[in-house]
């Protein structure tokens, strides 16, 4: 009897450590997280989460790490990423808690849109000359009394971040103690800019989400963390139908309005006829 | 002794006055008139800012009160004017202003606010406080 107790508790133990191991393998081995945003109304793009407007309320929020190094995603930072949509913007929201570096940065680089066909995206499947533009929010003296933020909308050739003549999108963030909140908005659909990834409907994209202390020389070598996750713009929401009532409300509007105005254009024509007509009788 | 006879001082004075009178009433009748349109222009603006835009549907309560005190009291206006255009108007064409009349400006007053109840309220507030006001006029 004794013997059954402690198979069953080793077949326990054992569909335990598979299961647990598979979160494991999906955390840790690369594969990406796929977010689908949602369509909201637009945050206001300042750094601060206002709770008392439901600011990014309808964000889809997820959680991910920061890794040092993407071959081997190990001990990564927490980072809460929010994603969503609001008419033909995207916005991103960056949260995490570290020690403040004073020229801190967090970089949003995006790829051309990926393949459809693949079920799974890993890390690896990524090389840094697939990311051709990046959108940085970028401190100066964080903490200090000259603390500065601008956000630089850069295109990447050769693996060289150079500035966009034309910047697109924009970004802030604030840092409080030890809290980091970055905030980003960039066009769907509707860059005219060459050297910006055209983020179209219905297509993915991976984001590569990168953190450090800017050198003075190059992002590319100022990278101390980064991930990777696939993002899918989606298609406008169709506009909700017309209610009848107001419809009809509407049509009767514009008729009144006419009517109104044939009515004004009568009383004027009426009221001349009357002034010529007793100018004639004066004459 | 003279072929024509000469009128009499007062009858000239009585004819200058008459004539000065009308065409005050002319310029009355022209301006109340030119206001009226512009308050109709003005009420088709806000009406149609509202209908384009929703930005006046918003859920904060004094904002849609603010627009509704605007949208009567433009409305309100055009009553007012139109009112006074007619009314001239029908004095120099030697009649009263009749009952049908004052109705068909009320109906064409409320028939701007059909979007908003609260601009209905209002205006029809004003409206019935404007006649009363003429018919007490009239009656002192």
């Amino acid at each position: 009897m004794r013997k059954i107790t402690v198979n069953i508790l080793i077949c326990i133990f054992i569909i335990h450590i598979v299961y647990t191991s598979n979160f494991l393998i999906i955390g840790g081995s690369g594969a990406l997280k796929e977010i689908d945003p949602k369509f909201g109304d637009a945050p206001k793009i300042d750094g601060y989460i206002n709770r008392s407007v439901n600011e990014w309320h309808n964000a889809t929020k997820v959680n991910t790490y920061l890794y040092t190094n993407l071959s081997n995603p190990v001990n990564g930072l927490l980072i809460n990423l929010w994603v969503m949509q609001s008419e033909l913007d995207l916005y991103i929201s960056i949260q995490f808690e570290l020690d403040i570096y004073p020229n801190e940065f967090v970089g949003i680089l995006i790829s051309e849109s990926v393949s459809e066909d693949e079920d799974k995206f890993e890390f690896d499947d990524f090389e840094d000359d697939d990311f051709e533009d990046a959108k940085i929010v970028q401190f100066s003296d964080l903490g200090g009394g000259n603390e500065k933020v601008e956000y630089e909308d850069n295109y990447i050739s050769d693996a060289i971040f150079k500035e966009d003549p034309k910047s697109n999108g924009n970004g802030t963030a604030v840092v409080d103690e030890k809290k980091h909140t970055y905030e980003f908005i960039m066009p769907v659909n509707n860059s005219d800019e060459k050297r910006d990834i055209f983020l179209d409907f219905g297509e993915g994209y991976a984001f590569k989400i990168v953190h450090g202390e800017y050198d003075g020389n190059s992002y590319k070598d100022s990278i101390d963390r980064s991930s990777i996750v696939i993002i899918y713009i989606q298609y406008l929401p169709p506009p909700p139908p017309i209610d009848p009532i107001e419809l009809i409300v509407r049509i009767l509007l514009i008729i009144s309005f006419s009517a109104l105005g044939a009515l004004y254009g009568f009383y004027i024509y009426k009221v001349v006829l009357l002034k010529k007509k007793v100018e004639r009788v004066k004459g | 002794m003279s072929k024509f006879k000469k009128e009499p001082k007062q009858t000239l004075k009585t004819k200058k006055k008459i004539t000065s009178d009308e065409e005050f009433a002319f310029k009355s009748v022209f301006i109340t008139a030119i206001l009226s349109g512009f308050f109709i222009l003005l009420s088709l603006f806000l009406n149609g800012f509202n209908m384009l835009s929703g930005l006046i549907e918003s859920h904060e309560t004094h904002m849609e009160i603010i627009y509704a005190l605007i949208n009567s009291s433009v409305i309100i206006l055009f009553f007012f004017f139109s009112l006074i255009s007619i009314g001239n108007f029908k004095d120099l064409t030697g009649k009263p202003v009749d009952w049908r009349e004052i109705v068909l400006l009320i109906g064409l007053s409320l028939i701007q606010t059909i979007r908003n109840p609260l601009v209905f309220i209002f205006t029809l507030i004003g409206l019935i406080l404007i006649v009363i006001y003429m018919y007490l006029v009239q009656e002192g």
